[in-house]
């Protein structure tokens, strides 16, 4: 009875836990902005401090990799492009960060962030915004 | 959703599992050594050895699932710089402390002699302190780090304790003294549970803040739900020490199997507490006070 119980239960409670709270305060572009000229810089606001690990851009709907197979489109999302920008982990324990920007077009764009808190737990989430030019 | 939403929250419930066995039932040998028949005493020795043996596997584990969470892909799990970030931070800490606690344990046990209980002690105290490293029982200081350690202590008992009478219970291992075992038990659970319940409602009413943030917070309502199981598994606790336990003194053979099906129950129950206590740690944030 108890192995019933406890399959169940782990059934409905571990997709549960994936849902977090946004640790974020405020982002700079915000979140679904829309702008006119291109941000330079990305600025992030956590609630308290931590370390941003990973920082990663990626611009919507324009990937130049035209092979793509089956394959391919399971394991990552062929409709976006990542952009380069040299990202080297912020190590620093605080509640600001900013990011520098290459020069990007018009376009759509998906932030995808991780970062580590004071306490430990891993802190994650995606940003979108969309520079639509004058 | 990510694989580490599910191997993340996964590790630490097998973690507080493999905690509770090396502890409670390491505590349950120390309580009770001198009433258990051979048979019990090999089991419970087999409990504690697996569980800080395995313990001492996942520990590390979960300072690598903790690099592929930073990173976010499996990649990140073999990156020494997501490792050292892991490991220098309080969750990497707090594995290492988990981990030097299940090893002192498993040498405890697999060179047992009743006078080097202190070293075993010593291993209990590095695995519950463990739990005080990181997380919200850092949030008032020493204070709530303290509460921490002896509600997990008082947890650990309980839980470690299930498998042994579980175990007792069973007709082809024919314990003799299962009643003074079983009535021993739940004497010395009287004052597990009271330190178990006197710390948890007062981390409870530091970490939710009041009234308010417990009815209206999902980490409130969350611990509301915690609170109601924790009390149906008391209640079902008082029934066997009250009805179950006297009846075992005439060696009564259809009250021995009631009080395995009312382990087995207690056990499901715990189980639910464990994901609930989980839940609570690592994935729903304190109200705002």
């Amino acid at each position: 009875m108890f192995r019933r119980t406890i399959a169940v239960f782990t059934l409905v409670v571990f997709p549960i836990m994936a849902i977090a709270h946004s640790p974020l305060q405020k982002a700079n572009p915000a979140n679904g902005a829309v702008l006119e000229t291109p941000p330079t810089e990305y600025k992030m606001l956590f609630k308290s401090p931590a370390k941003l690990i990973k920082f990663e851009i990626f611009q919507k709907g324009n990937n130049d990799n035209k092979k793509s197979s089956l394959l391919k489109n399971l394991f990552k999302n062929s409709d976006r492009k990542l952009i380069e920008i040299n990202y080297k982990p912020l190590l620093v324990l605080s509640e600001s960060h900013s990011i520098k920007l290459p020069n990007i077009n018009v376009g759509s764009y998906e932030v995808h962030w991780r970062a580590m808190g004071e306490d430990g737990h891993v802190l994650k989430g995606i940003l979108t915004f969309e520079v639509k030019g004058k | 959703m990510e694989i580490w939403s599910i191997l993340e929250p996964l590790a630490k419930v097998l973690l507080y599992v493999l905690s509770f066995l090396a502890v409670g039932t390491g505590l349950f040998i120390l309580h009770f050594r001198s009433l258990l028949s051979q048979p019990t005493f090999a089991y419970c020795r087999n409990l504690v050895s697996k569980s800080s043996f395995t313990g001492s596997i996942v520990a590390p584990l979960q300072i690598l699932i903790t690099a592929g969470n930073i990173g976010g892909d499996l990649r990140s799990v073999f990156d020494p710089l997501m490792i050292n970030i892991a490991l220098t931070s309080k969750a990497g800490q707090a594995d290492l402390v988990l981990f030097s606690g299940f090893l002192i344990v498993f040498l405890w046990i697999s060179f047992f002699q009743r006078r080097n209980f202190p070293l075993g002690v010593v291993g209990f105290i590095l695995i519950l302190l463990s739990f005080s490293v990181y997380g919200h029982s850092t949030i008032n200081g020493l204070s709530s780090q303290l509460l921490i350690v002896l509600h997990l202590g008082a947890i650990s008992f309980w839980v470690g304790s299930f498998l042994p009478l579980r175990y007792s219970t069973l007709g082809k291992v024919k314990e003799e003294n299962l009643f003074q075992i079983a009535h021993r038990f739940g004497v010395y659970a009287v004052y597990y549970i009271g330190v178990l319940l006197i710390s948890g409602l007062t981390l409870g009413a530091i970490l939710v803040g009041g009234i308010d943030q417990l009815l209206n917070s999902d980490y409130g309502k969350a611990f509301l739900l915690k609170i109601a199981f924790v009390t149906t598994l008391l209640g079902i606790g008082a029934i066997n020490k009250f009805r179950l336990v006297p009846q075992l003194k005439n060696n009564n053979f259809p009250y021995v199997i009631k009080l395995r099906r009312s382990i087995n129950i207690e056990i499901s129950i715990l189980f639910i507490i464990l994901v609930i206590s989980s839940l609570l740690t690592t994935s729903i944030e304190l109200p705002l006070k």
